[in-house]
């Protein structure tokens, strides 16, 4: 195949865009998005409950809190289980609304939308931005490039100290990093994530939406006719071109754009929407907004580039209710019921039996068989609990350990050797048995596990 | 290879690395992965352990990657000179 000019393009040099900046009711929704997502951000790791921080995964303890609740990695599974959520939920909006995550709510967006502020506050608007970058270094440009890059800098810092909040209690993170004595890991993380968010809000930005996301590449398989996207309408908009305000587009042999080309300077992926969905676009809706304005001064109706779907641009009614938005929502409300009831009916108390590997058993001055275990126990409760054990399965047997008393504190990991004994003429080779844990201070908590007792085999 | 292969190449090991890592270590504490009950001496704490798991997982998927990119234009290279 020749090279077309599409596959020219593929390799010209990045093109710096400068985007316009944008009013109207998208770009509020966004305004009010990223406050609240970054707001969110910010403050989480502050919140504070009974007496911890409220959200803190503490990976050196294998720990994660989330308000009253203890993880550990023993309830991976439940991660997991969110992550699936989370990964259908997406499906089910890019289903019903095309890429409503990625206008709104991704992380990259956010934190562009925030750095593009800072720099329209030092550099000024679209065109101000681009004479800035053509003239010569000067006094003031140093200034206002030099206040903007301060101003990033600081900005990237403290979300990668907010960042590194969420693993090491921020409390005493930030003194110690205005001390100087922040860990090693701490800094390294607080550096990485700050300079990654430096170099994606500040200079990758669309970039990182076309080329790295895998999102970005697979969404368009979860369209479909039905799917809410930002659409031009060709067929009221063309023929475009330029008349007189109140003059008669259609007397001129017109459609309703005036090739202003607003619609592509607002546009963060420097698209032209007017050449239809394209894989860069990402629902920021950035070009309704400024379209909508153009369509209110020249008297028209909005919407000439509006949400619409495919059927409803052909003159069909939107089905919401289809196969593919019924089987993801469905399954998604199984799975959020079935992980609501996970977390609920999680075993506040766990244990594990380990055998004695030095021993298969020993025969006590007593005259009875023992064999030495190893309890594992996980307390994920926000209380204490006193334990007794006892151990089933296995006729005359009892279990005692040398702790004076068995109590496992909150969100404690608790270690005990204990010693299950059986009078010896009892028993011959081995037997499966239970060694059960029940606290003694509230009823209901009851665990067990399985082991098996060696005993020598009597011929 | 061009350059901004590579940098795709080393994005996408990098988030291959990022799953692994949280899968590997939600099953396995890096202080028990040792030998005779002691961990290697420079194993010291936690954090190390994962950080050395993830650059290592990070370097297995980049190391298929780059095989796969280099296997696929060693490929096309030779159709092109039939
Ligand atoms: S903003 Fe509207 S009127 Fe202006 S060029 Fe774009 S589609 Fe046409
Ligand atoms: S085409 Fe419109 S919605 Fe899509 S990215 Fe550009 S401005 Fe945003």
């Amino acid at each position: 195949m020749a090279a077309g000019p599409q596959d020219v393009r593929l390799y010209e040099a990045q093109q710096k865009i400068y985007p316009r900046e944008v009013s109207g009711r998208f770009n509020t929704l966004r305004v009010i998005a990223v406050c609240v997502l970054l707001g969110l951000f910010y403050a989480l790791p502050w919140l504070q409950w009974d007496g911890h921080q409220a959200i803190l995964f503490d990976l050196p303890h294998r720990k994660f809190h989330i308000l009253g609740l203890t993880f550990f990695p023993q309830d991976f599974y439940l991660l997991t289980w969110l992550l699936v959520i989370a990964a259908l939920s997406l499906f089910f909006f890019t289903a019903l609304a095309g890429r409503l995550w990625c206008g709104y709510a991704c992380p990259q967006t956010v934190w562009t939308e925030i750095f593009v502020w800072m720099e329209r506050l030092f550099e000024g608007n679209r065109l101000q931005r681009m004479k800035l970058d053509d003239a010569p270094w000067s006094a003031r440009k140093i200034l206002r490039k030099g206040g903007k890059q301060a101003a990033w800098l600081t900005f990237a810092f403290v979300t990668g100290i907010t960042f590194v909040g969420y693993f090491t209690p921020v409390r005493e993170l930030i003194p110690a990093t205005f001390s100087a004595s922040l860990g090693g890991w701490e800094t390294f993380w607080v550096l990485f994530y700050g300079f990654a968010t430096y170099g994606n809000a500040g200079y990758m930005r669309e970039q990182v939406c076309k080329y790295m996301c895998p999102y970005a590449r697979f969404q368009g398989a979860m369209f479909d006719r039905n799917t809410l996207l930002i659409s031009y309408d060709t067929v009221r908009g063309e023929p475009r071109g330029s008349r007189r305000r109140g003059s008669d587009a259609r007397d001129q042999g017109l459609g309703d754009c005036i090739d202003c080309t607003l619609c592509v300077q607002v546009c963060p992926t420097g698209i032209d929407i007017r050449k239809g969905l394209q894989l860069e676009c990402i629902a920021c809706a950035a070009c309704i907004d400024a379209c909508d304005d153009v369509m209110d001064r020249m008297q028209a109706p909005r919407g000439l580039i509006r949400y619409a779907t495919h059927t409803s641009m052909a003159g069909g009614k939107t089905k919401v209710a289809r196969p593919r938005t019924l089987i993801y929502g469905s399954v998604l409300l199984l799975l959020i019921i079935g992980f609501g009831i996970a977390v609920g009916q999680r075993r506040l108390i766990e244990v594990d039996v380990l055998r004695d590997r030095n021993a298969l058993y020993r025969q006590s001055a007593d005259g009875h068989i023992e064999n030495v275990y190893t309890l594992r126990f996980v307390n994920k409760d926000e209380n204490a609990h006193s334990l007794k054990l006892d151990v089933r399965g296995l006729e005359g047997a009892e279990v005692d350990t040398d702790a004076p008393a068995l109590a496992v504190g909150a969100g404690q990991i608790l270690s005990v050797p204990v010693r299950v004994r059986v009078p010896a003429g009892q028993v011959s080779g081995g037997h499966d048995i239970e060694v059960v844990a029940s606290a003694t201070d509230q009823s209901g908590i009851e665990v067990s596990a399985s082991a098996r007792f060696m005993a020598p085999v009597k011929k | 290879m061009m350059r901004r292969d590579v940098a795709i190449l080393l994005w996408a090991s990098f988030l291959a690395a990022c799953v692994a890592t949280m899968f590997f270590f939600a099953m396995f504490d890096p202080l028990l992965l040792a030998h005779d009950d002691a961990p290697p001496r420079w194993l010291s704490d936690r954090m190390t352990g994962y950080t050395c798991g993830f650059f290592f997982f990070w370097f297995i998927g980049a190391t298929a990657s780059f095989l796969t990119a280099f296997l696929i234009d060693a490929r096309a290279d030779g159709r092109d000179e039939v």
